[in-house]
């Protein structure tokens, strides 16, 4: 399905959902961040939490997605990466991203966020130049894609908040997961 | 409409709702009945001599099982989502499947609001949840009048 198809099917999915108040958001998100900043000791495993969080959150997420924007099985990984970066985070976080910088298998990938509402109101200090402050947004994309049996590995590589010129998320996929009944007599 | 049924994707019973008073069944015999229709869309699903999933690179999402089963005097009809959950009702051969498939849909829709947000219900397990038994009441007193 062509790329305009899955725009418009962001924007009728988006239009469908209920909405919370940006700033909200934005702040409790980062009272998040601050809390587990302050409960580890490493900035490292903060980055580890905040995607765990999300990929908790990604296996449950990826139902309503499904449920409601209405989008139908994928045809390769280029159309799942369309899906997400047009559908998807339009739906939840009303963005979109484009997908570029494809290696020669297809199965890498790079999203690059027009936006993000998670960075508002944000100024990262030197001294956290080790975070991936919206480290969660890749987690719900791992853990949701693991719902539907793909492995994939999801990390931001830019980041604004660092003085890049844009937000990159690295999206690769791993391998598929599948369901095997094994018959222990044979 | 008589009865609805979900199965989670290992394919055990998480919910079941009657509609109609005099179905008379143990909590056994519904745990039996939505297992034995996971098999049974299993096996479906391996028996068709129409393989759609292994021609496609990404055939793996299609979802295989038994979408219907007509039979004298009532039908089976199951919605199964991506995430291999699997929605079915059991209705009267007369209840249009046009309202019973988006009815199913509502349903999943309902689930994903009620359910998967409820941070005390963990996944995979029975739902215990008053407010989606409301909205699944609701979804269906909207449609009874319908067959």
């Amino acid at each position: 399905m062509s790329r305009q198809h899955y725009l418009k099917a962001g924007e009728v999915a988006f239009s469908k959902m209920d909405k919370v108040s940006a700033e909200l958001l934005a702040l409790t998100y980062g009272s998040l961040v601050t809390q587990l900043l302050k409960d580890k000791e490493e900035i490292e495993s903060v980055n580890v939490q905040l995607e765990k969080m999300g990929y908790n959150i990604g296996i449950r997420l990826v139902d309503e997605f499904l449920a409601k924007s209405g989008i139908g099985p994928c045809q390769d990984f280029r159309d799942t990466a369309e899906v997400i970066a047009k559908v998807a985070l339009k739906m939840f976080l009303n963005v979109t991203a484009d997908v570029t910088g494809w290696n020669s298998d297809l199965t890498a990938c790079t999203l690059v966020l027009h936006d993000n509402p998670l960075n508002e109101f944000v100024e990262l200090p030197a001294s956290m130049a080790g975070l991936k402050y919206g480290e969660l947004i890749c987690g719900v994309i791992r853990g949701g894609l693991e719902q539907v049996h793909m492995r994939v590995s999801c990390t931001f590589v830019k980041d604004v908040l660092k003085g890049d010129d844009t937000s990159e998320i690295a999206l690769e996929f791993k391998e598929i997961l599948k369901e095997e009944f094994v018959d222990e007599d044979e | 409409m008589y009865t609805l049924y979900i199965n989670n994707r290992h394919g055990s019973l998480v919910y079941q709702k009657d509609f109609l008073s005099d179905v008379k069944l143990t909590a056994n015999d519904r745990i039996r009945l939505a297992s034995t229709f996971h098999g049974l869309s299993a096996i479906a699903a391996q028996i068709s001599p129409v393989n759609t999933s292994k021609r496609l690179p990404f055939g793996f999402l299609q979802t295989t099982g038994i979408s219907l089963i007509e039979a004298e005097g009532f039908r089976i009809q199951c919605f199964e989502t991506l995430t291999g959950l699997k929605f079915f009702a059991v209705a009267s051969s007369t209840f249009p499947a046009v309202i019973l498939d988006s009815f199913l849909k509502q349903v999943y829709e309902v689930y994903t609001d009620y359910v998967l947000k409820n941070p005390f219900h963990d996944i995979d397990m029975p739902i215990r949840c008053e407010l989606f038994d409301r909205a699944v009441e609701n979804l269906f007193n909207s449609i009874k009048g319908l067959g």
